[in-house]
């Protein structure tokens, strides 16, 4: 095991050599993985605040959805739709398997494995933002942004989170393209890594943002 | 029998049972002056404008937050000072009554968000790698970006307030006043944008340090050996973490309720919004700030009297438990700035408990102090010395009226008037400008190799002290004689002259001790008495190099055995070799023990960090001032430059010298185990 | 290195930050909740916040108590003195904990107590 070695160097003062130890670490021993800890934590804090604020303004409603008067008939108990996303449930909850492979194979040193599960990742990503576009829609949604504080709210979850995609599908994207033009180190397997750890936390994140909009739209 | 395991377990550094007296491969083959040459050689930045913009050492970022901030202290000042004039007499015209609230507001939002936090944020960006014995911060670009964002924030407000677009609202911006149908025009929306970009700024240079806390100790400090002022930056970090994604949020809601193009409906009473949604996040946000502020400014204190005192600091264990206790109950306290609006009875009971119960922490910290003082050898009564008792003076004043207004019932009477006016530069001049002073002349010769100049240092001393005490004692009587705060002028038969007179003239004391600080700092950095690296004698691990600073901060990093490195009287620690000299390398320690764990390189200079900052501020700005269809283009540039910055990070080209122990084993944390995948691996090098 | 046998094990980890940073965290979940079910408990509901008070107490109470073991078991000694790991960090965690955990019970108490004198219809 590489141990730093307290010694005495050549002008008899004691040192503490620490050539013999590694140069790269992995998981909490990183700093890069407490800088990604760090931001996360940062991130889950504005998700919980934007859910709170979600609930906080639920008290100024009689009814929640409340109804709405602007369409054609009027509706009046209009919640959003449950279809887009529930499949992007699915699909983000399970997409986080190929990236566990993806950051096992990082953990391996296995090229060509962190190469293919970026290909599905990034698919996968972009599959979400499509799903994502689709879903805020005011016909999905009931409501546009502007028409009272409820849309507002929701768009607001909802955009959150989709900026929360848009950066792992790009990080998914510049990680790949320096895979393939450079090659595999172990501070871009780190990396790897941790881009499965802020996956994981974007799946999470959209469990409760979903049970936000659209299971407590409804009861 | 744990006793016996605990034993065996332990971690300190051992010296081999008999030390070879061989040279160590590394150790010294070049001789110390070669090693100077070669680490200035990788350490200093690029030469020329370029180098200038892009440096990503800590000291010089440090040092940069510490002016920008202080030039923001002055501008605020200045507005300060208008303000004064204007009410000095009744029925004043110096000010007109809309020049006068862009003044105020800018004023508070200038000394909260430009000068008060980004200054002790400077402080730890300079100071903590110091004192935790590393060559620089974890993120060295990162360091560069937050700095650029802030600076260009800060620039934006006073930009606008010079085109007669400074934010009116006052500093909390309460909607509905500062929502679309009262506040037209774009004041609160450079405002809102204003504080997104510093906030953000904010976050960054809060990671920056928790990782460096984290990771980069010298061997050896663990835990229970973290210079307090080090301790109060990381649990600053962590409530920065914690509280600015509120204001970011809730600026960037108050942002979308303001376009035009978006005109949604957070803060819309009208629509189902709720204008106390703002309060909620706002103070949220901001009461911890006032913490954020305070907690460095203690650090400055209790690393002052220690070194003044002689001794290590009484009750280390009750300072920590000080800080960690107040960061939490800050986060516990923010209705008591809304005890005027129709909340539950009930629940502002509980927040007048916790808000009473703060002083607590707080005064478990100040008899630490004293005690410190108390039993040490014969403090020296120099200039950073007296600054800190000044300090527990004036602050023990503004807690008493914070205790005061933690009740509601007094609460509500004294409710924007002056008494509150008073109470909050009490605790916020007295709580951290003036550990801050000390904390200047405690650290200069640090940061420039020379004493700043002690005449002038007592007439500044004297000059703010009396300045500030004339300033806003009177204002306890005005606020608790009806006058209300924010007003622009006031009729004669009040009989609030004579007070304000004497405030307006404490004003200009304070300001001028401030100018005699300003010239003696100009002419000491030049031509004070020489320092030497340690002139106060002081313990902790940033007086263990010269000052100020070479660009690689240690020749050989240290390696600690006790609290306070340089007072211990045994056998010196060891000093640490073997880091590269070719390549900006770090040693990485563990969280709790700070064991030697492995060599870190760092990113060097990159132009990315500040073209993220450029397309983060406009981004902002634009698309939030403007039409939000300013932001898929930002967005664009944004991820640009994150590209770059990624593309051009070090990759670690030479093979891993050594298999690290950890590795390829991914730590099933969750499930408590670690998986085995990589174990093979392992055994196969 | 035994910093990572030590910190293995998650069961010493949660005992080792129980004070430190458990009995805040209880304390923030305590005071949510009781400030969030304040108006709901009119009328006659307060058992309710009673309830909430000493359950955050008892937590409290267990958050202490396993600092102050691993104090004891760390020696317990006075925590101020710098011993280098793994004893004096123990030692000073152990005793910030306890600290950190009698701090927050007196703070829960505090809090608790507007619900024995105030009317949560009172607005």
């Amino acid at each position: 095991m590489p141990e730093a070695v307290e010694t005495i160097d050549v002008n008899g003062r004691r040192v503490l050599d620490v050539s013999g130890l590694p140069n790269t670490a992995m998981d909490a021993y990183a700093p890069v993985w407490w800088g990604n800890a760090l931001l996360i934590m940062i991130e889950s804090m504005t998700v919980l605040l934007v859910v709170a604020s979600y609930f906080y303004l639920r008290r100024n409603f009689t009814e929640w959805p409340p109804p709405q008067p602007r369409t054609i008939p009027p509706l009046f108990h209009p919640v959003p739709d449950l279809a887009l996303p529930t499949i992007e449930l699915v699909l983000i909850v399970l997409s986080c398997l190929p990236m566990y492979w993806t950051d096992m194979a990082a953990r391996r040193n296995d090229e060509a494995g962190v190469k293919r599960g970026l290909w599905v990742m990034l698919a996968i990503g972009v599959a979400m933002i499509a799903l994502r576009f689709f879903e805020m829609q005011s016909s999905h949604l009931k409501f546009r942004w502007d028409d009272n504080a409820y849309g507002s709210i929701i768009w607001t979850i909802l955009g959150l989170h989709l900026t929360y995609l848009l950066g792992a599908a790009a990080e998914f994207f510049i990680m790949q393209m320096w895979i393939v033009k450079h090659s595999f180190d172990p501070k871009h397997g780190l990396d790897v890594t941790l881009l499965g750890g802020y996956w994981y936390w974007t799946a999470a994140t959209w469990v409760l943002c979903y049970g936000t909009v659209y299971i407590g739209a409804r009861f | 029998m744990s006793e016996a395991i605990l034993h065996t377990e332990t971690t300190e550094l051992r010296a081999p049972a008999q030390p070879e007296a061989v040279a160590s491969p590394v150790a010294d083959e070049l001789g110390p002056e070669n090693e100077r040459l070669a680490l200035e050689r990788t350490w200093r930045r690029p030469p020329g404008f370029l180098g200038w913009l892009t440096t990503t050492d800590h000291k010089e970022i440090g040092l940069r937050y510490i002016k920008t901030a202080f030039g923001f202290f002055v501008l605020a000042g200045i507005l300060a000072l208008h303000m004064r004039v204007q009410l000095a007499l009744p029925k004043n015209t110096f000010l007109t009554n809309d020049v006068y609230n862009q003044f105020f507001t800018t004023h508070g939002t200038a000394m909260m968000f430009l000068f008060a936090v980004p200054m002790m944020e400077g402080m730890g960006i300079y100071l903590v790698p110091l004192m935790v014995g590393t060559r620089n911060v974890s993120f060295p670009r990162l360091l560069n970006f937050s700095y650029y964002l802030y600076l260009i924030g800060g620039i934006c407000l006073f930009t606008g307030l010079a085109f007669n677009m400074g934010p009116d609202m006052g500093w909390f911006a309460y909607t509905p006043l500062s929502g679309p149908q009262y506040a037209p025009g774009h004041r609160m929306d450079l405002w809102s944008q204003m504080v997104t970009c510093v906030e953000i700024s904010g976050m960054a240079a809060g990671v920056e340090i928790v990782t460096t806390v984290f990771k980069q100790r010298a061997p050896g400090m663990s835990l229970n050996r973290i210079p307090i002022f080090v301790w109060t930056q990381l649990v600053t970090s962590f409530m920065i973490i914690f509280a600015m994604p509120a204001i970011t949020l809730c600026s960037t809601m108050l942002s979308m309720d303001r376009l035009t193009h978006l005109k949604t409906h957070f803060y819309n009473p009208a629509e189902g919004g709720d204008a106390l949604l703002w309060q909620h996040l706002f103070w949220f946000f901001a009461h911890p700030e006032v913490y954020i502020i305070f907690i460095p400014a203690t650090g400055f204190v209790s690393d002052i009297i220690i070194a003044f005192s002689r001794r290590r600091a009484f009750g280390y264990t009750a300072l920590v438990l000080s800080m960690v206790a107040t960061a939490f109950i800050g986060f516990g306290v923010w209705v008591h700035h809304m005890f005027a609006t129709p909340l539950p009875r009930l629940g502002q009971g509980m927040f007048t408990a916790a808000s009473l119960m703060i002083v607590v922490p707080n005064g478990v910290q100040m008899f630490c102090w004293l005690a410190t003082l108390w039993s040490g050898r014969r403090p020296r009564f120099e200039l950073p010395l007296v600054w800190v008792i000044a300090f527990i003076v004036v602050f023990l004043i503004g807690g008493l009226s914070g205790v005061i207004l933690a009740s509601v019932s007094v609460n509500v009477q004294a409710t924007d008037t002056f008494f509150v006016v008073a109470h909050l530069h009490y605790v916020l001049i007295g709580g951290a400008v003036f550990p801050l002073f000390g904390a200047f002349y405690y650290w200069f010769p640090k940061w420039t190799g020379r004493m700043l100049n002690t005449a002038a240092g007592w007439w500044h001393f004297a000059l703010f002290f009396i300045g500030f005490n004339l300033t806003f004692w009177p204002m306890h009587h005005l606020g608790l004689r009806g006058m209300t705060r924010r007003r622009y002028t006031y009729p004669e038969e009040t009989g609030w002259m004579t007070l304000n007179m004497v405030a307006t003239i404490g004003a200009f004391l304070m300001a001028a001790g401030v100018l005699v600080f300003i010239v003696n700092a100009m002419w000491s950095r030049r031509r004070g008495r020489v320092a030497g690296d340690n002139p106060w004698q002081a313990g902790t691990l940033e007086w263990a190099t010269s000052s100020p600073p070479p660009s690689y901060n240690f020749l050989y990093p240290p390696t600690v055995r006790g609290r306070e490195p340089l007072w211990e009287p045994e056998k010196e620690a060891p000093v640490i070799v073997g880091l590269s000299r070719e390549k900006r390398q770090v040693l990485s320690t563990t969280v709790l023990d700070a064991a030697p764990h492995h060599r870190y390189d760092l990113a060097g200079e990159s132009i990315w960090p500040f073209f993220l900052a450029f397309g983060v501020a406009a981004t902002l700005m634009l698309g939030g001032i403007f039409n939000p269809w300013y932001v898929p283009g930002g967005i664009a540039v944004i991820t640009l430059a994150l590209f770059g910055w990624f593309w051009t990070s070090p990759a670690l080209r030479e093979r891993p010298s050594a298999q690290p122990h950890v590795a390829g084993q991914p730590r099933l944390w969750w499930l408590g185990r670690r998986g085995k995948s990589a174990d093979v691996k392992s055994k196969d090098e | 290195m035994s910093e990572s046998r030590a910190s293995d094990s998650l069961a010493k980890d949660v005992a080792l930050w129980a004070g430190v940073l458990g009995t805040p965290v209880i304390w923030s979940v305590q005071f949510l909740l009781g400030y969030a079910l304040a108006p709901w408990s009119c009328p006659g509901r307060q058992v309710v916040l009673y309830g909430v008070t000493a359950t955050g107490l008892l937590f409290a109470l267990v958050g202490t108590v396993l600092s102050w073991r691993q104090w004891k078991r760390a020696g317990d000694v006075a925590p101020d003195d710098d011993e280098g790991a793994p004893f004096g960090r123990r030692r000073f965690l152990g005793a910030l904990g306890m600290l950190v955990g009698v701090m927050f019970a007196v703070l829960m108490l505090a809090q608790g107590l507007p619900a024995f004198f105030f009317d949560p219809c009172w607005n």
